[in-house]
């Protein structure tokens, strides 16, 4: 036996996991149970697509009319044959997502792809929804649609990743390459309250309490009204910006992110949150593990970094600092967790694995903590999506959401995924054979010869010039 | 011969050009005053740019404007004749977006209504000679600064700085697209302040139409409603007051510097009876070309505007699916590192005049380079070229700069009127300099070779077909 | 004398056969065991059976004989491997004497003297199941002193130091540069040359003596001259021009890289460890081929984005791309934290590095590097047991270490307050 089958077998050895091992669930189990007696369901374009092309006619008159209302030809773009992850449902082999004007219209085996459709073909390739960071910095522009680069490398890297929605401080922004079309998905999702100090909470708690006290008033006046009687409407004069906004939060039609790492602070959060019923979200949390269910009465949701460290106090008895079953140990107690690295921005320094290029692999860290799975690919999709108010748009692959997908020769969470493919909006925002970024990557499983490799010196007198595969544009 | 004795020279040479207007020459009848002002250039090749090409040629000019031109023009009797058989002779240069010899004074936000000419007297003496004698004979002096800075003037390269064409008011408004988010902006508020200022006259009017049909409807046997009044006889003596307070100091009076359509037009239709006149509330000085724009005035200023990357292209795109901009020419800043490959295709699917640097580029963040002027032109773009650096050494550099541009790739016709035709159209020249034709401005350069060979010089400058410049010492 | 203060210098040439633990046996069963050796070999449903912190046995479950007794392990679910190696390390010491910054270069310090037991910065390297490390100077001069390669677990310096000086630390170019007022590179190889030069002399000085004096003590020559006087400044480069352990190079970049491999390796004959390997050094993939002994070590950039091709790059796939049989893989900790040596790993992975070469660059790779593979860095009959369990794959972060072994005793177990 050659040296170099046996390393191909071993090869083949480590990418299977022990047979015997107790770990959590892999992705892949997701195929095999629920979804093989589900993959007829979905055959069937869902009911609440009408405009599905009926698969005996494919191009679709029913486009054609359509698009006679819009002036614009409708925009066609299919994923065929790929594994789909929906995330939100169970797994499909072999499945066709099919896309009109950036919104899924079908998911499903024997979907009918109209003529002038773009097709990209997945068959032996995965497909996920993009990827959802709840926090990022430097992708998009401040604010985004005045300022986003959208050839910028940074956002590039961020699609190669798998990386289609990314929240920048309350805004949320769609990683659309080279246009702006669809850029900004939410202009404000979430107001941030500081309870960092005793001061801040302090004001807070005035803040929300004049508010409560108008709510109290208002309420008062109209049941008066209602019972007919002669009675003063309260003064909303003062009820702009601010009070405006804490009096959207306290009627429950916005949320709250609150930054809190230590136990005393998440205590006053979830203290704070359940005494005023505000919808809140924790950025941070590297104690929350220890308080972990009474986050989870008090509601709260939870986006951490796996790997942010905190010491533990050796002072205390009590549990403290950080740990890697953060993430587990919240998600047991109910308590909704994104997940985002430590470092919020994508560099090219060199020094990797800390930040956004790797949302996967953070993700993957909360597995390492006990989170299932599933949970994890949660934790960067719909989750995310969710507490920053856009799970009808993204998230998750289901007929009536943006088609934003990635699609990729790995499992989502190993350590080699890079994407082959990212749709953004029914688009193709990333192709990784024709970007420069990443073409030369080739991954020892992959097939096909690899690229020639310029970059060797000394070259010997007389030895050829090596071939530049990127000179041939 | 140092440099500094031949700039004195030159200096002298500007001065006695000057003073005494054209060097004494053997067929100049200076003292005949009743005679137009004719010359004839006799040249080893003639380049009209917007025509053929004639080897050899000669030009004509009467009274500096070109009065024939062609390969067998009869040279009239008693015209002062310029020798340049060993030489070619085409349209001067024009440069179209430039601060030669202009300090840094950087406005903000939108200033649409200053402009570059009032800031021309500070500058110092001497300070376009590089432009003259590398061959320009027009200069669009803009203002400085990020969004919209204001409004460029096209001047004569003399120190006095005459502008070509008196009459022509602003050569174009200078906005910027390329220091995002604060351009985009900008841009964005002034449309907005602009469409405000329209719809409030519009209500303006809508209140004083009423007011008359009021006034007139007390009046009995009137007219149905809806009736004009002016024009009515018997209208009631006392005129409606206009329904705004007179403009404020700093606002424009009632009588815009370029009426739009609008404004005015009911005072023209009243009968010379005495009778209220709808005076329209007053528009914001940075706002009026805004306000043209939307109205698509045909006198509207010209818009130039500037981006500086492939994504500024699309955040264009984007503010065009918002607000219904005016058509715009484009300056295109490639810079060494540019990624405008990215969207050549779109930007030359408009046509559109693109002002550009006659530079070879590296695609950004790659040693593949790119040449972002070909690839416009293949594109369907047409090209002005504007120097690379804005400074002398840029216009000393600028005509062997696009002799390199045409070597890799531009073609020969699009590099010339890159130089000439395209940049004096940006600067609305077009009728006036940029190519030798019947009736344009004899504002021409002789050279000692091909335009697009590198090394070719500028040998002679003609302003109105009179020498404002000439090389002293000995020929390549 | 001066051969007792030698010993006391090298304080162990044979790691770990000084401080055997007790002759108890240790049974560890694995269900997959990943050996490293040179045959590549996997076995699955393994044993590997320790004694007296040795390993004794190595094979499938059902060819190997338990003797009654033996103190289990039961890892049936996992997969053991060799504990680590990380052959860049700042962390095994107190973490405030990483620069000594009075001279350029101080060929006389040693690491050896911060090193420190249960310190807290080194405890969380067993989690990462990384138990060998070489803690070496900072790289802010150019050439800081000798490093020291020690055990990640034990009570005293005596437990955990497996050789010192275990090398000499060089950096060429990049942080030195920065040394006060600047310094440049041309400086920088002149003055490490002239320093390499006098140590040299040094060597030869004594060589020629004790050669003379071994003639002499042969009875075959005249009695030799008196010895040349000692230096300690000079004294551990003995065993460096000996080639009895390497120079760690801090080197970075294509013109770096070459300056170390032809001045080190070439002109002065060391054994090179090229440390961190980044940018483009793996331009001289060739040169590395050519001559065997020089290990590559990459780490902690993984990446380097060129701006010539507009690409990003993996930097150990590359020098494997362009020839080379094996690279390294180290952390710069606690610039990578220390137990983050296998995302390292996983990184270059992601950028196209094999995955079983990966992992050969955590163990066997940085053995043979620090020439301590005679007893680390694969699991092999008579190697020390110096071992980790790992939930599956250690290169996948959803898998973690469970138990970590040294020589033989389990020093760090998931179970018990588990942060990583």
């Amino acid at each position: 036996m050659s040296a170099r089958s046996i390393g191909s077998l071993l090869l083949l050895l480590l990418a299977l996991p022990v047979a015997a091992d107790e770990g959590p669930v892999c992705c892949e189990d997701l195929v095999e149970g629920p979804a093989a007696h589900r993959h007829d369901d979905l055959d069937e374009p869902a009911p609440e697509a009408p405009a599905t092309p009926p698969a005996e006619a494919p191009g679709g008159q029913a486009a054609a009319a359509a698009a006679e209302k819009k002036k614009e030809p409708d925009r066609w773009f299919a994923v065929t044959g790929g594994d789909v992850y929906p995330v939100t449902g169970p797994a499909l082999r072999g499945a066709t997502v099919l896309a009109r004007n950036g919104k899924v219209v079908a998911i499903g085996e024997r979907v009918a792809v109209p003529a002038g459709a773009e097709v990209v073909d997945a068959r032996g390739l995965r497909v996920y929804p993009g990827l959802v960071a709840f926090d990022s910095s430097g992708l998009v522009g401040s604010p985004p649609e005045d300022a986003t680069d959208v050839f910028g490398l940074g956002l590039q890297i961020a699609l190669a990743s798998g990386i289609t929605t990314v929240g920048q401080g309350p805004v949320v922004a769609k990683l659309t390459w080279g246009t702006l079309e669809g850029h900004v998905l939410e202009a404000n999702a979430w107001l941030r309250l500081d309870v960092g100090s005793g001061q801040a909470l302090a004001q807070l708690r005035g803040e929300l309490e004049r508010v409560r006290g108008y709510l109290r008033d208002r309420r008062a006046f109209e049941q008066a009204r209602a019972r007919g009687e002669d009675v003063k409407e309260p003064d909303r004069s003062w009820l702009r910006g601010r009070p405006a906004q804490l009096e959207q939060l306290m009627l429950g039609r916005a949320r709250a992110v609150i930054a809190a790492s230590g136990r005393t602070e998440l205590l006053r959060v979830a203290g704070l949150v359940q005494e005023y019923g505000l919808r809140a979200t924790v950025l941070g949390g590297q104690e929350a593990w220890t308080v972990a269910s009474l986050l989870g009465r008090a509601g709260l949701s939870v986006v951490l970094a796996p790997r942010a460290r905190r010491d533990a106090d050796p002072q205390l008895e009590r549990e403290s600092g950080w740990s890697i079953e953060s993430a587990a140990l919240l998600h047991q107690a109910g308590v909704p967790v994104a997940i985002v690295p430590t470092s919020r921005s994508i560099g090219t320094g060199g020094l990797g694995g800390n930040d956004l290029a790797t949302l996967n692999l953070e993700a993957a860290y909360a597995v390492r903590g006990g989170l299932p799975e599933a949970a994890a690919l949660e934790a960067i999709t719909i989750v995310p999506a969710r507490l920053l108010g856009v799970a009808d748009r993204v998230g998750s692959i289901e007929v009536g959401k943006d088609c934003d997908l990635l699609i990729t020769d790995r499992d989502v969470l190993h350590y080699e995924m890079l994407a082959r493919y990212t749709v953004v909006n029914g688009r193709v925002a990333y192709d990784k054979a024709k970007e420069a970024l990443l073409r030369a990557v080739r991954h020892s499983r992959d097939e096909g010869p690899a690229e020639t490799v310029p970059q060797l010196w000394p070259r010997r007198p007389g030895e050829p010039e090596p071939k530049m595969p990127d000179s041939e544009r | 011969m140092t440099t500094r004795h031949g700039g004195a020279a030159l200096l002298l040479g500007l001065l006695l050009v000057v003073l005494c207007g054209p060097a004494p020459a053997p067929a100049a009848r200076a003292d005949d005053p009743g005679q137009d002002d004719l010359v004839a250039i006799r040249a080893g090749r003639v380049i009209t740019v917007s025509g053929e090409e004639f080897a050899p040629g000669v030009v004509i000019v009467r009274d500096g404007r070109v009065e024939a031109v062609g390969a067998r023009v009869e040279v009239p009797r008693r015209a002062r004749v310029i020798d340049a058989r060993d030489g070619v002779v085409m349209p001067g240069f024009v440069s179209a977006r430039t601060r030669l010899g202009l300090g840094r004074y950087d406005r903000g936000g939108n200033q649409a209504h200053l402009s570059a000419g009032d800031e021309l007297a500070l500058a110092e003496p001497g300070r376009f000679e590089a432009a003259l004698s590398s061959g320009f004979v027009a200069l669009g002096v803009v203002p400085s600064g990020g969004g919209v800075p204001g409004q460029a003037v096209a001047v004569r390269p003399l120190d006095e700085a005459p502008p070509v064409a008196p009459a022509s008011g602003p050569a174009y408004v200078r906005a910027r697209l390329s220091d995002l988010p604060g351009d985009k902006r900008v841009l964005r508020e002034a449309f907005k302040a602009a469409q405000a200022a329209i719809d409030k006259e519009a209500q303006a009017r809508d209140e004083w139409e009423k007011k008359q049909r009021a006034a007139a409807g007390q009046q009995p046997g009137q007219p149905a409603p809806g009736q004009p009044a002016p024009g009515q006889p018997g209208q009631p003596a006392r005129p409606a007051p206009p329904p705004q307070p007179q403009p404020q100091p700093p606002q424009q009076p009632p009588q815009p510097q370029r009426p739009g359509p609008a404004p005015g037009a009911p005072a023209a239709a009243t009968a010379p009876v005495s009778t209220a006149v709808f005076v329209p509330p007053p528009v914001a000085k940075n706002l009026q070309p805004f306000v043209a724009w939307l109205r698509k005035a045909p006198d509207a200023p010209r818009l130039l505007l500037e981006l500086g990357s492939a994504s500024d292209w699309v955040h264009l795109a984007d503010l065009r699916g918002r607000i219904e901009l005016p058509p715009a020419r484009y300056f295109v800043s490639n810079g060494a590192s540019t990624d405008w490959h990215r969207v050549v295709e779109e930007v030359g699917a408009e046509k559109p005049l693109v002002l550009v640097f006659p530079r070879l580029s590296f695609e950004a963040n790659t040693r593949t380079r790119v040449h972002v002027p070909a690839e416009l032109a293949r594109a369907g773009a047409r090209l002005a070229f504007t120097p690379v650096t804005d400074d002398a050494d840029g216009y000393r550099r600028h005509l062997e700069a696009a002799a390199l541009a045409h070597r890799d790739g531009v073609p020969r016709e699009e590099a010339l009127r890159a130089l000439t035709l395209h940049p004096a159209e940006v600067l609305g020249l077009e009728g006036e300099l940029g190519a030798i034709e019947k009736g344009r401005r004899a504002d021409l350069v002789i050279l000692d070779g091909d335009p697009l060979e590198a090394g070719t010089r500028v040998t002679q400058v003609l302003l109105d077909g009179k020498p404002a410049w000439r090389r002293e010492g000995g020929r390549r | 004398m001066r051969t007792a203060l030698a010993a006391a210098l090298l304080v162990s040439a044979l790691p770990g056969l000084a401080f055997a633990q007790a002759e108890d046996v240790v049974v560890i069963r694995a269900g997959k065991v990943l050996t490293m050796n040179a045959q590549d070999e996997v076995i699955d449903h393994a044993v590997v059976l320790v004694r007296g912190g040795k390993i004794v046995a190595v094979g499938p479950a059902d060819r190997v004989a338990v003797p009654p007794g033996a103190r289990e392990v039961d890892a049936r679910d996992a997969w053991l491997l060799p504990g680590f190696i990380d052959c860049h390390n700042h962390t095994a010491g107190s973490l405030s004497d990483l620069n000594d910054g009075v001279y350029l270069t101080n060929p006389g310090l040693r690491t050896l003297d911060t090193v420190a037991p249960e310190n807290e910065n080194l405890k969380v390297a067993l989690a990462g199941g990384v138990t060998s490390v070489l803690l070496i100077p900072g790289s802010g001069n150019n050439m800081a002193g000798f490093g020291t390669v020690t055990r990640t677990a034990g009570r005293t310096q005596a437990d955990m130091v497996l050789r010192a000086p275990g090398s000499i630390k060089v950096a060429q170019a990049g942080n030195p540069e920065r040394y006060w007022f600047g310094v440049g590179r041309a400086y920088m190889n002149w003055n490490l040359g002239q320093t390499l030069e006098k140590a040299r002399a040094y060597h030869a000085g004594w060589s020629a003596w004790e050669e003379a004096k071994a003639l002499a003590d042969e009875g075959k020559g005249p009695p030799p001259p008196p010895p040349p006087p000692l230096d300690l400044a000079w004294e551990d480069f003995r065993a460096l021009f000996a080639r009895r352990f390497p120079a760690s190079v801090h080197t970075q970049m294509f013109q770096v890289v070459n300056k170390t491999i032809t001045m080190l390796g070439d002109r002065f004959g060391l054994r090179v460890v090229l440390d961190h390997s980044t940018f483009d050094g793996f331009k001289n993939a060739r040169l590395v081929q050519e001559r065997p002994e020089i290990v590559t070590i990459c780490g902690p950039r993984q990446y380097y984005f060129d701006r010539a091709e507009g690409r990003i790059v993996g930097v150990a796939a590359r020098w494997m791309e362009n020839g080379l049989r094996e690279v390294g893989i180290n952390t710069d900790a606690p610039v990578v934290p220390q137990e983050e040596l296998t995302l390292q790993a996983a990184l270059g992975c992601r950028l196209g590095l094999d995955p079983y070469q990966a992992l050969r660059g955590l163990t066997i790779v940085p053995a043979r590097a620090l020439m301590i593979d005679g007893a680390l860095g694969s699991i092999e009959v008579g190697k020390d047991a110096d071992l980790a369990v790992w939930t599956g794959d250690p290169l996948d972060p959803r898998r973690h270490c469970r138990l970590t072994i040294v020589k033989g005793q389990v020093v760090y177990d998931a179970g018990q307050g588990r942060r990583f």
